[in-house]
């Protein structure tokens, strides 16, 4: 069950629900990455390992380690850091903060179309329903829980698939969202 | 079992086509129908698994992104499936996620443990939601049973349908399938039945089949044949058995007729036998004592009969009687019953007596009827007969005594000189009955020597000299002392007995006189009596000769006395044996002359040397004039023949004087000598002065 946050009942009870929120994040960065088929040769170059870069700094580095080794269609997760998005050659999926998101724009334009997740935490943005460079998914806040938006176009162009389940819980966003 | 033994055969068979096909066909519907259940049950199953399945798939991300609305539209897609009554997605944890029911109350409060099964009467399955090999939770899927229910109802109701109609298919086909088996055997069983009703063994059964009643048939009519072939046979047979049976059914009756004649008739004679006398005797009486009339039985036995039958033969005897019987029959009514009763005795039933003397005249006619001669294979026989009559209800009222009453008086009859009828008496009764013992008597004495010889002397008329004497048969028996000649003589006659006396007396006379007749000193002669019956013997002169020379006894001495009925009208012809007989040197001399009627002229004929006059007509002379004239005529013409003459029963000097007088040669009588025996002869032999004698000279 997703609970919304709910602010603010003291500093430790800030704390807790900010740990309790990163957690859900971390969970449903998993469960995305298990509606999402990569094509065979990128993962098995890996080494039967399913690669999880951080962009820079993200708040959810805690929170992501309760999911280190967990699998993902018999792919262990590895939870790596990368500073520059030159480096994410081996990522196989790559989560972007908020924060980090003016910084990943500039570098996301020379970006070649390769088969890597990425996923940006727009949770804490106001606005949504639209297209953003070099972000295939987006978690955006719905309500009183936690949504994501697909940017379905760039992730096949990406040579990446997602199940139909998943896009039926999805906004899809981007030029072809409305065909 | 017991009571399809009652049910015809036609029905048999259908029971047992119908129970067989529908046994199968019931079994074939009820494999049908489990398998219908169990395969139906299972395509449901199957069914709600991979609803179950479908719903949980598309519930993965719902459920992995914990999104509750994703989740309730798929469960909802769900109201489309008309027999969907409830869906649930559970947790991994077991707590429900997201229902739907089609009405309230549906679901569980909590997940069943089996994956699948009943609840609340409807079916359930339990399918976990597996994503990425891990268990995200599961779905539970309520299905409503009654779709389930109609669908096996309409399938049982199809079933039972075509049930019934199978079953009445197959009664149809066995109603008409039966009759390939009953047809033949209902067609033999109807043959036989006609044929032990109509008895017709010419029929035969229809042959329907080549199979085992084929086989049956064949058998069955082959049967028939033989029987129809014994049945010919038996027929035949018992036509000639009836034809037999009639045959002898003929037979029998003419044999029962013959029988019954017999047992009512005499064979010999054809006349009623005693059984008929003694019955038409009855009714007489019977008749009689109704009507207070009177009736007369008369018992007839023929003379001197036995002496024929034992002498010339049964043969000549029995047609003697024929010829008696049917002169006999002449001589009565029809009215009245003549029976032959056994041998020589006769009997006549004389009804409706009007007067006494009718019986009387009846009695003379047969007696008339027999007397004339018979004449049998060339002999005349000559024989009389002796009738005694008894009349009802004078001398006896019942049968037995007539009969016996008449049979006494007919013996009376023979004692009074036979060839006469003698009305019965009372006091013959004591004699019938003396008469009985006396004659089993003199059988005895016969037999035992019993009796005695007597010598009665003869002597010549003038010197009174001793000429000869009389041999006398005498009998004294033990208990009764000397019995009369004069009784036991006619008995002996009668009984047949008086051949063996006169031969006994004749061989014995011999003996006792041969030395004194064979003195050639003395002249004395000795007579012997002989019976007429004697005569009728062929093998008289053979006898005669024998005694003769047994006893050496010389003819010339001997004489032999015969009575004068032996030349009487009818006699036979004896003149033959008295020719023999005197060639022996016999003198034959007649006895008791003057009793019956002799013919003079015929006395001539025959060779006699002396006449004997009868002892009646000595009796009387010097008192009956007519006595004393017949025998001075008799002296005189036995004299005019040259015949010498005895008197007989010489007893006074007056008879004795008047046969002298008329030339008589020789006397004999009391006057001159009682009989006596040999011994007591003998002594008078050397004492020959006689008081008596002395009494007359004087």
């Amino acid at each position: 069950m997703l609970l919304l946050m709910s602010w603010p009942f003291g500093v430790e009870a800030i704390a807790a629900e900010t740990a309790r929120v990163e957690r859900v994040k971390a969970a449903f960065v998993l469960n995305i990455a298990r509606f999402v088929s990569w094509p065979a040769e990128a993962l098995s170059e890996r080494g039967g390992r399913l690669l999880l870069c951080l962009y820079r700094s993200n708040p959810l580095t805690e929170a992501l380690a309760t999911i280190q080794g967990e699998e993902v269609v018999g792919h262990r997760i590895e939870i790596g850091r990368i500073q520059s998005l030159a480096d994410s050659g081996l990522c196989h999926m790559l989560l972007i903060d908020r924060n980090e998101l003016a910084y990943y724009s500039s570098e996301a334009a020379s970006l070649p179309e390769r088969p890597m997740l990425t996923i940006a935490d727009l949770t804490e943005a106001d606005a949504g329903g639209q297209a953003r460079p070099g972000i295939l998914v987006a978690l955006v806040r719905n309500g009183a829980r936690i949504g994501f938006e697909i940017d379905l176009a760039k992730s096949r162009r990406a040579g990446l698939r997602m199940s139909s389940e998943l896009l039926k819980l999805a906004t899809i966003v981007g030029d072809e969202s409305i065909p | 079992m017991k009571r399809l033994g009652k049910t015809s055969i036609r029905k048999k068979l259908m029971f047992m086509l119908l129970l067989t096909s529908s046994s199968v066909l019931l079994l074939s519907a009820l494999g049908f129908a489990a398998n219908d259940w169990i395969s139906l049950r299972r395509a449901m199953f199957e069914r709600l698994h991979a609803q179950a399945q479908i719903i949980g798939n598309n519930s993965i991300a719902a459920l992995t992104f914990g999104d509750p609305e994703s989740a309730g539209n798929t469960l909802a897609s769900l109201k489309n499936e008309a027999d969907i009554v409830a869906a649930a997605l559970f947790s991994h944890e077991g707590q429900l996620f997201v229902s739907y029911q089609r009405e309230p109350n549906s679901l569980p409060k909590a997940l069943p443990k089996f994956d699948s099964g009943t609840l609340n009467g409807n079916f359930f399955v339990v399918s976990p939601i597996v994503f990425d090999a891990k268990n995200i939770g599961s779905i539970l899927v309520i299905s409503d049973l009654s779709h389930w229910k109609n669908r096996q109802m309409f399938h049982v109701v199809i079933g039972s349908g075509v049930f019934f109609l199978s079953l009445l298919l197959a009664t149809l086909l066995a109603s008409r399938l039966q009759r390939w088996v009953s047809e033949p055997i209902l067609k033999l069983a109807e043959t036989a039945r006609r044929v032990s009703e109509e008895r017709d063994y010419g029929l035969r059964a229809e042959k329907l089949s080549s199979d085992e009643i084929g086989a049956l048939v064949d058998d069955f009519n082959g049967m028939l044949s033989q029987i129809q072939l014994r049945d010919r046979e038996l027929q035949k047979a018992r036509d000639q058995l009836e034809d037999k049976v009639q045959a002898r059914t003929l037979e029998l009756t003419e044999l029962a007729r013959q029988l019954e004649h017999q047992a009512y008739h005499d064979t010999l004679t054809g006349l009623a036998n005693r059984v008929t006398f003694d019955d038409h005797l009855r009714l007489a009486i019977d008749q009689a004592r109704r009507t207070g009339q009177r009736l007369a039985v008369m018992f007839l036995d023929l003379d001197r009969f036995k002496i024929i039958n034992d002498t010339l033969g049964h043969a000549i005897g029995d047609k003697l009687l024929m010829q008696v019987s049917q002169r006999l029959a002449t001589c009565i009514r029809d009215s009245d019953t003549l029976a032959r009763l056994g041998g020589d005795e006769f009997a006549v039933l004389l009804t409706q007596l009007r007067h006494d003397t009718d019986a009387a005249e009846v009695a003379r006619k047969l007696t008339a009827a027999v007397a004339e001669p018979v004449l049998v294979d060339g002999y005349s026989l000559h024989v009389t007969t002796s009738i005694g009559i008894s009349i009802f209800p004078e001398d006896g009222d019942g049968a037995e005594t007539l009969v016996k009453n008449a049979d006494t008086a007919m013996y009376r009859s023979k004692d009074r000189g036979r060839n006469q009828c003698t009305f019965f008496s009372l006091e013959m009764n004591a004699r019938a009955v003396r008469r009985l013992a006396l004659e089993t008597k003199l059988r005895q004495a016969i037999d035992r020597n019993a009796l005695s010889i007597y010598y009665q002397p003869r002597r010549d008329t003038c010197s009174l000299a001793l000429v000869g004497v009389e041999a006398l048969a005498r009998w004294h028996d033990p208990e009764e002392g000397p019995i009369s000649p004069a009784e036991f003589i006619p008995l002996a006659e009668e009984c047949g007995l008086i051949a063996a006396i006169d031969e006994w007396v004749l061989e014995h006379a011999c003996r006792e006189m041969l030395s004194w007749c064979s003195d050639p000193d003395t002249d004395v002669r000795l007579a012997v009596n002989l019976s007429p019956a004697q005569f009728i013997r062929k093998d008289l002169y053979q006898v005669i000769a024998s005694i003769l020379e047994r006893t050496g006894f010389p003819g010339r001495k001997l004489e032999l006395e015969i009575t004068e009925s032996l030349f009487g009208p009818g006699s036979i012809d004896v003149c033959v044996v008295l020719e023999q007989i005197r060639e022996l040197g016999i003198e034959l001399s007649i006895d008791d002359f003057g009793t019956a009627y002799s013919s003079l002229s015929r006395l001539k004929q025959l060779p006699l040397h002396t006449l004997k006059i009868d002892r009646s007509f000595v009796r009387d002379l010097g008192h009956d004039p007519d006595d004393e004239t017949l025998v001075r005529t008799i002296i005189a013409m036995a004299h005019h023949l040259n015949l010498k003459v005895v008197a007989e029963g010489v007893e006074t000097n007056v008879q004795y004087d008047y046969v002298k007088r008329y030339g008589c040669d020789t006397v004999q009588g009391f006057l001159f000598g009682k009989p006596v025996p040999y011994r007591q002869l003998l002594k008078e032999r050397h004492n020959p002065a006689f008081a008596n004698v002395d009494q007359v000279s004087g």
